[in-house]
Formats: C-alpha cells, sequence, structure tokens
C-alpha cells in the first residue's frame, strides 16, 4: 500500500503535471526534452518530497530543477547535434488575440533567446509571475530579473519589429 | 495599461506549448531516475567521507607538476578501476551491434555501446583524470576529491588543497562556483567564475578567473612558480569584461585569455600580471597555446569559421585554415587538435601539423562510430584522449561512455572499461 507521501506526491505531480510539461517545452524548445526535464525534475522532487513539501514551495522547486536541468543540457555533448532551421514551427491552436502566423513568429523569436532570458520570459510572461518570484524561482536578484528581461524584450523587438511592445508588470 | 503585446506574447506562448497537452508522466519511470540519483548520491557521499582522510595526502604539485611526462610514455593506471580488460571485450563481428554501419550506430544505442565495448583496449589513460569523484592519477594511484553538495565539473590541485568548480552557480557572470579546500578537505572559499582552469607548459603555474559580485569586477589569477602553498600569486582585474575564459600561457608566464564584453563579445588579451594587457587583433577566439614555440590558436574574427594560428607576441598570422575549428597545441607544440566546423556536432575530430596546418588524421566519431564526444585533450605528443559517449538516446537516459585514446597514426582504442552512464569524467587541467 503507498504511504501517504507517495499518495502526497502523486496527488500533486498528477495536478500539476500539465503546466510543467508546458513550461518545460517553453523553456526547452523541444516535446522530447520537455518530457525528460519533467520526468527528471520529478525524480528529485520525489527524493525531496518531505523537505520541500514542508516548505511549501513545491511549485518554484520545480521550475527551478527544470531549468536549472535545461540550462545544463546545453553542456551536454550528445545534445548538441541540432540544426537550425529556417522553417517556423508548427503551431497548434492560437486564441483570439493574435493570428497563427504572428504567434509562430513570436515563438520562433522566443526560441532565440539565450536560456537565461528565455527562461525569465517564460515565467513572466507565461506564467504571470512577478519580479519577485521569478528572482525566487532562478535564485537570482530581482535586479538580475529585471536586466535579463530587459535585453530579451530588445532581443524580441529587433527580431519582432520595432512595433511589437511589452508592458513590464511587477 | 496597454497589455497587447503581453497578451499576445501569453497566448503565442500558450498555444505552441499545446503540443504537450498530451504528455503524462510516467511514474514508473520517474521512481527508477529517482533510485538511480538516490544510488549516485550514496555512492558520492560514500568517497567523500574518505576524502576527509585522504586528501592530507594530496601532493602540493598533484595536478600542476605534469612538466616532466610530457613526451614519455603513458603508464598502464595500475591500482585504479579504470584498467580496461582485453578478455572481457566480446569477439568482434560476433554481435549484431559490431555489424552495423557507422550511420545506424548513431541511432542505434544498444548497437553502439556493444561496438564501443568491442574497441580495442589498450592502456589505462596516462593523464590525471576524475571518475566517480576519484582522481585517478597517471602514475596509477587514485585519490579521492574533497566532499561538495553540487557537481564537481573540474578541479586542480592548489595549496596542498584542491580548486573545486561545481555545478551550481546561478550568477550572470561565472558558469561555476570555484570553490578552495585546504589539506584537510574544509571549504575555505567559493565564489563565483569561469570553469576553465589551465596550466603552463612546465606545469608550475595555475590559472582562473573569479568573479567579485560585491565589488562587481572580474580578476584573472595566476599562482607563480614557486607560490603553491605560499600565497595567492599574481592578480590581473579583467576591466568591463563581464566573462573571462584563461585560454594557456605563452612566453614566460604571459596568460593568454578572452574577455566578453555586453554588447561587444569575446575578444583575445594577454596579460603579464604586471599590468600590461595587450590586444591579440587578428583572433576573435582563442583555443590553445604553444608555449614553446610561442603561438596561440584560435578563430580568425568573423563567422568564426576560419581557424588561424599566430604568433603569441605579435599577433602576426602563421597560417589559417578555412572551415576549420582550432583546438589544443599538442605539449611539444608539433601538433593542434582541430573540428570540421562545417559538420554539424559532434563534429569530425583531427589531429593537424602545428607548422602547416595539414590534416595528420582524421576521425569522425559520430558517423563511424555513433559516439558524441565532450572534452579532448593530449595524452602525450602523440595521442590524443577524447571523452565519448554513445549518442543515441534521450537525455533522460544514461549514455555509455568510455575515455578513447586517438593516435597520430588514427588508430582508435579503448582506454577504460565502458561506463553504463551514471557517472562521467573530466580531465585535469593541463596545457
Amino acid at each position: 500500500m503507498p504511504s501517504s507521501r507517495d499518495e502526497e506526491f502523486t496527488e500533486w505531480m498528477t495536478a500539476r503535471q500539465g503546466v510543467l510539461f508546458r513550461t518545460a517545452f517553453l523553456v526547452a524548445g523541444d516535446k522530447q526534452t520537455a518530457e525528460d526535464l519533467v520526468q527528471t525534475a520529478a525524480a528529485k522532487l520525489y527524493l525531496a518530497w518531505d523537505r520541500v513539501h514542508a516548505r511549501g514551495n513545491v511549485d518554484a522547486y520545480m521550475r527551478r530543477i527544470i531549468i536549472n536541468e535545461n540550462n545544463s543540457l546545453w553542456r551536454r555533448p550528445w545534445k548538441k547535434r541540432e540544426h537550425v532551421t529556417e522553417e517556423l514551427p508548427e503551431s497548434g491552436y492560437v486564441d483570439q488575440v493574435g493570428d497563427p502566423v504572428e504567434a509562430a513568429g513570436l515563438w520562433s523569436a522566443v526560441q532565440q533567446l539565450p536560456a537565461r532570458q528565455r527562461a525569465v520570459i517564460v515565467l513572466r510572461y507565461y506564467e504571470d509571475l512577478s519580479e519577485a518570484e521569478i528572482a525566487e524561482t532562478l535564485e537570482i536578484s530581482p535586479g538580475t530579473v529585471k536586466s535579463q528581461a530587459s535585453r530579451a524584450m530588445a532581443t524580441l523587438r529587433t527580431l519582432v519589429g520595432p512595433e511589437f511592445q511589452l508592458e513590464e508588470h511587477s | 495599461m496597454n497589455n497587447h503585446g503581453n497578451d499576445k506574447l501569453h497566448s503565442a506562448l500558450s498555444s505552441s506549448s499545446d503540443v504537450m497537452a498530451d504528455s503524462r508522466l510516467d511514474f514508473g519511470a520517474m521512481e527508477k531516475q529517482a533510485r538511480g540519483i538516490r544510488r549516485r548520491r550514496r555512492i558520492g557521499t560514500g568517497v567523500a567521507a574518505a576524502a576527509v582522510l585522504a586528501v592530507i595526502a594530496v601532493p602540493t604539485t598533484l595536478a600542476l607538476n605534469q612538466g616532466d611526462d610530457r613526451g614519455s610514455e603513458p603508464g598502464p593506471a595500475d591500482g585504479t578501476s579504470q584498467v580496461p580488460d582485453a578478455s572481457e571485450s566480446p569477439d568482434k563481428g560476433s554481435d549484431k551491434g559490431f555489424d552495423k554501419g557507422g550511420a545506424q550506430l548513431a541511432d542505434d544505442k544498444a548497437a553502439a555501446t556493444q561496438a564501443l565495448e568491442d574497441l580495442p583496449a589498450g592502456d589505462a589513460p596516462g593523464v590525471d583524470y576524475v571518475y566517480e569523484n576519484t582522481v585517478h592519477v597517471a602514475d596509477g594511484s587514485a585519490l579521492p576529491l574533497p566532499q561538495t553538495q553540487a557537481s564537481i565539473i573540474t578541479a586542480a590541485g592548489y595549496h596542498g588543497g584542491w580548486l573545486v568548480g561545481t555545478a551550481d552557480n546561478e550568477g550572470i557572470n561565472g558558469d561555476v562556483t570555484l570553490r578552495q579546500f585546504d589539506a584537510q578537505g574544509t571549504e575555505v572559499s567559493a565564489t563565483e567564475a569561469a570553469g576553465s582552469l589551465v596550466v603552463s607548459n612546465d606545469g608550475t603555474q595555475l590559472a582562473w578567473w573569479t568573479w567579485n559580485q560585491k565589488d562587481k569586477v572580474g580578476e584573472l589569477h595566476s599562482a607563480g612558480a614557486s607560490g603553491m602553498g605560499e600565497g595567492d600569486g599574481a592578480v590581473q582585474e579583467t576591466g568591463k569584461a563581464s566573462y573571462v575564459l584563461p585560454v594557456g600561457y605563452v612566453g614566460v608566464g604571459e596568460l593568454v585569455f578572452q574577455p566578453t564584453v555586453e554588447g561587444v563579445g569575446p575578444t583575445v588579451k594577454v596579460a603579464d600580471f604586471t599590468d600590461n594587457v595587450r590586444d591579440i587583433d587578428t583572433l576573435g577566439s582563442a583555443s590553445g597555446t604553444d608555449q614553446i614555440n610561442n603561438r596561440i590558436a584560435g578563430q580568425a574574427p568573423g563567422d568564426g569559421l576560419t581557424g588561424r594560428v599566430v604568433d603569441g607576441t605579435t599577433g602576426e598570422e602563421i597560417w589559417h585554415k578555412d572551415g576549420w575549428r582550432l583546438g589544443r597545441f599538442s605539449p611539444d607544440g608539433t601538433h593542434l587538435i582541430a573540428y570540421e566546423a562545417n559538420s554539424p556536432d559532434p563534429q569530425p575530430i583531427a589531429i593537424l601539423d602545428a607548422a602547416t596546418g595539414e590534416v595528420v588524421t582524421q576521425i569522425n566519431l559520430h558517423d563511424e562510430h555513433g559516439l558524441g564526444y565532450g572534452d579532448v585533450v593530449w595524452e602525450d605528443d602523440d595521442s590524443l584522449l577524447v571523452n565519448a559517449y554513445v549518442f543515441a538516446g534521450t537525455d533522460a537516459e544514461p549514455h555509455p561512455g568510455a575515455l578513447l585514446r586517438l593516435g597520430l597514426d588514427g588508430d582508435l582504442e579503448r582506454a577504460t572499461d565502458v561506463d553504463p552512464g551514471t557517472d562521467f569524467w573530466f580531465f585535469l587541467p593541463r596545457s
């Protein structure tokens, strides 16, 4: 019979895995890597469940592990055999805010950001975290969050066009 | 507040991540991976505990005083767990994997692993390297590294103890946390740093770069010839550079380094540690130095696809080679590691004549053996050691690997047993 610890972990992962897979995909850029990232992060969370759960910061812990694992993947030799493609990635459902072509262009631009900048953008504009929450997640200062976001926005404007503007929110 | 751009971005991110809508965690695979992580941690803890006792015996210049063995034949690493046993290798061609072509091996993990096992087994590595948190010294002895909570990715003997780079840096400048341990295995300092430690040709000088977050300044350090245990050596501040890579020594203790300034990109400079710093404008990046012949190898400014060797003092070009990325010089300066820059990673590895740039031998580990690789270092004047891994498989899977030896004659052999992919190697720094 599973222990209450295992039940708690399974219940949490089952409830949260959807958003975790999406976040992992947005920082990693491909489905297979995203699934690997979530599995590795979940394994580490499983081992640290008592400590992390007791502190009540499971979401931040998982985001941090996913992003750190993704950053370390770039240093692994078998991850490097990648080919640049000029084709935009296929886009799925797009809501009424933008058209599919524009959304695909934005996603393509986000993928070209350096890993840390991309993480800040995903956490801010997808997960809707505050600067303080991003700083806590990435274990960097709020000033660094701000500077990374600023650089990322400048790059996105260069790639997408000067008319593309993002509103900072705290 | 006009959040239209924000909404568009959120929408684009949301729709793009729809590809994950059907993904579900495999709890069984996750638990298996968790057991593997726990097992490795236990192994690491055991080794580290032993280190507290054994590190006292670390010789002062363990990783540094390698000058005398340059050019000599590497001896077998008796007493280490890495000595390959040729008798354990299955008969060549007796398995399904060995008959597979290299292109197929790159997609077939089992076959590539078997082909790696089937490579001829040679002598143990003739350099100092780390495996399972243990330093395997070229003379065959083994020493444990000090205990750290984070993964160790580089290390060098220093002041009778260690400088250890760990992969837990969260700063924006360095890519490692550089920790100094004393002879008793006690951590005495930790700072943000670059994960590159370089050693002079005679093995008596060690250089590294740190970032002082409090004062917002970077510092190049070079421990002098008699400074091991007697002081912190010379220091050169690195100005506006946000990240600096020490590359190697030229001349009499001059350090070639590659500073990166935000908005400018990398450049190549040489410091003599008396505040004299000169530019090497003929290189956009540097990869190796030849202290004997006072030469620097790297890439020409521009698209990075032209390898160039220049004079270490004047920066004047000696030769260049289009479509090649250059690496390190051999200890005697006669050969140079190079990679085909126009090929996808993992790129073919070549050994060039350092005087002319002509290819002496070349190997495509991916296409011919289904392997990727990490570090490539000179074992001696006549052979390379390559930290190779089976390429096929996902990031979540272990990738079996081994240290391979490539000779000037193009012969390839295994220098260690095949690791199942639960641990990894790295080489201690040498010039």
